[in-house]
């Protein structure tokens, strides 16, 4: 009898653990990056304070002010600067298109919440749809190199898939031949990225540079890094190539959101004409 | 009892704060990723009934997966963790000491050398469970042992931290 309830209460605790770890297992395999980013800025919200009160914790007090003073205006400069160039380069092609016509817009922000030690790496920054924010702006560091994308906001934040990332992508093309391929993290190195699909008939030297391509996540001709090493995949008949990062990213502390107005206005009209979203 | 209830949660609030404040901030290395909360489930009463272990285990590993953005990969590992736990206990303190303590595992309930191997064995089982989940493929497996050796140090160091700084004798404590 007795062996009997030690069976049973065996049983039972297996039984528990059984039905847990299921549930586990099936939220694990079903969840994808953008349900990730959503219960990230869950908590995020629920914390994020301490967060900003640690990485602000190191930073004199009047030093960080005037610093924002400082991004707002590089910003306020930029915006008016892409009305201009816009304005200019459409004057010339077609006299009927509106000044505010404008292709990019930026926005500032302070990373709050950051990591690089976790195969889907993601960061936190404090701006959010109070600010303009929106899902699939570029992120971009202040010098100018490619970061990461906006996948979920609130009010107050915005969570960005990082390109230390195993499920980022991007569009990566060299500035000199136009040659374009897929850019993804191999989650190995914190400093390189990997370039695929370049045809096998481009060329390819070290240090050539790399920019995205135009796409949804990203305007043409963000400065991603520079060719590293290569090798040629035979079965493939395309280059595999090693793009060491221009930016650190577990020192970012300060970046800017790029919003490509052309492509959010393509993609809201996709929206509506043909029912699809992204997903 | 209450008493004790009360200073379990504070005791898991404790180490969730230290894993996302402290060791979170730390961006050194994508070797370095110490999984200190795992001191929580390892640092249970000995003689605690093993379904309160695997339903705090599984709690813990909610928690860290929300805050984490890591979408389940936590709470399955540590439930796995918490299930093994008592068979952990039983090959490195002897099933004597497991059938009759009744006080937190630590260097002053235990002696040095069999806390010492129980911390290292538990949190090497649960390094090795979580970064093979986080990696979901054995292809490149020599990185995934490379990261379970290199936080798996870190993550002892951290246990043994924080059991020194927080374990107490549940017995002293019940009011």
């Amino acid at each position: 009898m007795y062996r009997l309830l030690l069976f049973l209460r065996r049983i039972y605790v297996f039984a528990i653990f059984g039905v847990l770890e299921g549930l586990a297992l099936h939220y694990y395999a079903n969840s994808t990056m953008h349900t990730r980013a959503r219960l990230l800025g869950l908590s995020d919200r629920m914390v994020g304070g301490v967060y900003e009160a640690i990485t602000g914790a190191g930073r004199y007090m009047s030093l960080g002010s005037v610093n924002r003073l400082l991004e707002d205006k590089v910003v306020a400069l930029e915006n008016e600067l892409a009305v201009f160039r816009d304005h200019y380069s459409q004057e010339a092609l077609d006299s009927i298109r509106m000044a505010e016509d404008f292709r990019h817009q930026y926005v500032t922000a302070r990373v709050v919440h950051n990591s690089i030690n976790k195969r889907e790496n993601f960061f936190t920054v404090d701006r959010g749809t109070r600010d303009g924010v929106e899902r699939g702006m570029a992120v971009v560091s202040l010098d100018g190199y490619m970061v990461g994308y906006v996948e979920g906001v609130s009010a107050g934040n915005a969570i960005c898939v990082s390109v230390l990332n195993t499920a980022f992508r991007a569009s990566g093309m060299f500035a000199a031949s136009g040659h374009f391929g897929s850019v993804s993290w191999p989650g190995v190195d914190p400093r390189t990225v990997r370039l695929s699909e370049v045809p096998k008939y481009a060329p390819v030297s070290r240090g050539d540079t790399i920019i995205t391509r135009s796409s949804l996540n990203f305007p043409e001709g963000i400065f991603i890094g520079r060719v590293e090493n290569f090798t040629v995949d035979e079965a493939r008949a395309s280059y595999e190539i090693d793009v060491a990062l221009g930016v650190d990213v577990a020192a970012l502390r300060v970046v800017m959101l790029v919003k490509n107005l052309e492509a959010f206005e393509r993609l809201r009209l996709e929206e509506e004409v043909i029912g699809v979203s992204e997903e | 009892m209450r008493n004790f209830l009360t200073y379990l949660g504070l005791f898991l609030v404790a180490v969730v704060a230290v894993q996302l404040f402290v060791l979170d901030s730390i961006r050194v290395s994508i070797y370095f990723s110490p999984l200190a909360y795992i001191a929580f489930v390892a640092l249970l009463p000995v003689g605690m009934r093993p379904v309160a272990v695997l339903l705090l285990g599984f709690a813990t590993g909610v928690f860290i997966d929300l805050f984490e953005g890591t979408g389940g990969a936590h709470t399955v590992a540590t439930l796995l963790t918490a299930y093994t736990r008592r068979w952990i206990m039983i090959a490195t303190m002897g099933h004597e000491t497991v059938d009759e303590e009744t006080s937190m595992p630590s260097i002053r309930s235990l002696d040095t050398g069999r806390f010492m191997r129980y911390a290292a064995l538990i949190v090497v089982f649960h390094c090795l469970a979580y970064f093979t989940l986080e990696a979901l493929t054995f292809a490149n497996y020599h990185l995934v042992l490379m990261k379970i050796a290199v936080s798996g140090v870190f993550t002892l160091l951290a246990v043994l931290a924080i059991s020194l700084l927080f374990t107490v004798k549940p017995n002293n404590k019940r009011g």
